[in-house]
């Protein structure tokens, strides 16, 4: 009787698992697929190669390229003080850099730095004095999406190294490693895997920034007229043809990027973990 | 020929002392052990000794040279952690070569070497291996060779079988045996396997408390613990409360409630001075022939036998308030054909009775 119970249980299980997981997946391609028979192809092609799509294009790629790559750089010291380091005041740090700009609206971030930034800010006032102005330009864009990014990065390569074995480590400090062979010879490349899964949600974030781009940029001229935003506008200025042939780019060309980086390191990370 | 010498040792971490005032003298070419329950600062001094995790107070003096403030790399020592830390990004030869090319030694001598260790670990054929290809055993000889190839002046151990099965646990502990005496390694090994720093250890201390409780010759310690503790953590099977009665000279007779031990000791014990009795199985001698009455020589009763290992342990009930226990093989349990309840005589070798004064 109880191994009755038991097997209507699991089946129960596998069937639940399997259920919905089903509608989830059927949901999530339904919502892409769908998205490429919202238009024709004549109507598809005549937006690529408009002048307006095709600069939102490089301007969504050129700045997230560049927000990625300045966000890498910061990102991966932070990440190792926060996991090697003890100090007074980690946990308020970890705070900050992390998790309240996870749990807060990028927009949030974009308000203060706009207000920081303004003719009037601190900022603002002192960049003036060099005759820069941030707000509304393309290193604005930057600057968005770069907050938008940066705590998954941290969170995602600080977690790696957490995950990598201090005896590892130890065992280099004997054999006469310094900190810094250490990190290059052990520590990073054995993090590769975690910190590709920060670069690729801090990509994929840059690339789908929205609501901060809008605030600290704007998007209304050329240099700063990201694909999200330009999909906003079309849609709310009712240009069905345009938001759908922006929104299928965008699409393709992100999925077509994170599997050449995925594969890429995928075949590195399986030389070392096979 | 190199020698480790702890002066004074003590550790913290926030208020709880891990060692306290720890001194211990490790002599060149001896495998010494360190023997601790876990949780009791085993890795702890290791990882002081090593300069990973520097001690609050006192001294680390190697081959007479302090190297208290020294870092780990400057300290020359080889280090084999539990779970052997091999770098999964390396090959079995990058691993091993690891310690030389951090030192810039020359292309040519890196490949002589590593192939010479290569060979004295039977490591052929997996030179390109990644550790994630190899077995316990063969990581544990990479572990072993990438820490010798820099010519240590002392190598630590951290329960380095504990990972393994028993058959290559065997293999292991044999080979670490060999390589120590081979290649002349002073050794510093811990763990909290009493069988095996019996089977490894050219002598080995009982780390309690902060401090080592005692240290010596595996037969030193196991036949003569010097604290009640040390018996306890050793599993003396027979511990026993009793007092001198008598004396004369380095004779004592012993009353253990209706037992009398006579033996010979080099203690001095006054009359009246209450003792605890160590005996070892192995002392005690069990017989089914009835007893020449003689010294140390008792009748009892089988009240149990339980299986220990391959060997089966007979407990006798010598008094009402007294059992005694022995161990005896399965083979010698049939032929005697001894059963629960059967009348059965004792007699005990005082040579390996040990007596601890009652503080």
């Amino acid at each position: 009787m109880k191994n009755f119970y038991l097997k209507t249980a699991n089946r129960a299980f596998e069937g639940t698992n399997y259920f919905l997981s089903f509608i989830l997946i059927f949901f999530m391609f339904f919502i892409i697929g769908s998205l490429f028979f919202t238009t024709t192809p004549s109507a598809f092609f005549q937006q690529m190669s408009s002048r307006v799509v095709l600069i939102s294009v490089a301007v969504t790629f050129g700045s997230s390229f560049i927000a990625s790559l300045i966000v890498f750089v910061f990102s991966i010291p932070t990440a190792y003080i926060l996991s090697r380091k003890n100090f007074p005041g980690k946990r308020f740090l970890e705070t900050m850099v992390v998790d309240l700009p996870l749990s807060f609206p990028p927009g949030v971030d974009a308000l203060i730095l706009l207000i920081l930034l303004s003719k009037t800010g601190i900022l603002g006032k002192f960049l003036g004095r060099f005759g820069i102005s941030i707000p509304y330009t393309f290193a604005a864009v930057v600057l968005a999406k770069l907050f938008a990014s940066i705590p998954f990065m941290v969170s995602f390569v600080r977690e790696a190294f957490d995950r990598v074995d201090k005896n590892i480590e130890n065992v280099a400090y004997t054999l006469g490693a310094s900190p810094f062979q250490i990190f290059y010879k052990l520590t990073f490349p054995l993090s590769l895997w975690g910190v590709l899964k920060g670069l690729i949600t801090a990509l994929s974030k840059s690339l789908g920034e929205i609501g901060a781009t809008l605030i600290l940029a704007g998007g209304l001229t050329s240099s700063t007229g990201t694909m999200s935003v330009l999909i906003y506008f079309a849609t709310q200025k009712g240009e069905m043809d345009k938001a759908i042939a922006l929104a299928i780019i965008l699409e393709f060309l992100t999925f077509i990027l994170l599997t050449i980086i995925k594969f890429f390191f995928k075949e590195t990370d399986h030389k070392i973990h096979a | 020929m190199h020698k480790l010498q702890l002066i004074n040792i003590s550790k913290s971490f926030g208020s709880q002392t891990v060692l306290k005032n720890l001194s211990l003298e490790i002599f060149p070419n001896e495998l010494f052990i360190i023997l601790g329950s876990s949780g009791g600062g085993k890795t702890t001094l290791l990882l002081g000794i090593i300069g990973l995790q520097p001690f609050d107070s006192g001294r680390v003096i190697i081959d007479g040279v302090d190297v208290t403030n020294l870092s780990p790399g400057e300290r020359n020592i080889g280090y084999v952690p539990q779970n052997y830390a091999l770098f999964p990004n390396y090959t079995v030869f990058e691993n091993i070569a690891f310690g030389l090319r951090l030192r810039n030694t020359p292309k040519d001598i890196i490949q002589t070497k590593v192939r010479q260790i290569i060979d004295n670990f039977s490591l052929h054929g997996l030179e390109y291996h990644f550790p994630s290809q190899l077995s316990g055993g063969q990581m544990q000889r990479v572990a072993l060779a990438r820490a010798l190839i820099i010519e240590p002046s002392l190598l630590l151990l951290d329960e380095p079988v504990s990972a393994l099965d028993i058959e290559t646990r065997q293999k292991i502990k044999a080979e670490l045996k060999e390589v120590q005496k081979k290649l002349h390694v002073t050794m510093v090994y811990i763990t909290h396997d009493q069988q095996e720093t019996l089977e490894m250890a050219d002598r080995f201390g009982i780390l309690n408390e902060g401090k080592i409780e005692q240290y010596g010759s595996p037969d030193e310690v196991f036949y003569k613990p010097e604290s009640l503790f040390v018996a306890r953590f050793l599993n003396t099977e027979n511990i026993l409360e009793g007092k001198v009665i008598h004396k004369f000279g380095n004779k004592v007779t012993i009353q253990i409630n209706d037992i009398i031990l006579k033996m010979f000791t080099p203690l001095e014990l006054p009359e009246g001075k209450r003792v605890t009795v160590c005996i070892r199985p192995g002392a005690i001698h069990l017989s089914t022939h009835p007893a020449h009455p003689g010294k140390n020589v008792f009748t009892g009763t089988i009240e149990s036998i339980h299986p220990i290992g391959r060997d089966l342990e007979v407990k006798v009930l010598v008094t009402p308030q007294e059992t005694l226990k022995t161990r005896i093989s399965r083979t010698a349990v049939k032929k005697l054909k001894l059963t629960h309840g059967m009348p059965v005589n004792l007699s005990i070798d005082e040579a390996y009775v040990h007596l601890i004064p009652v503080p």
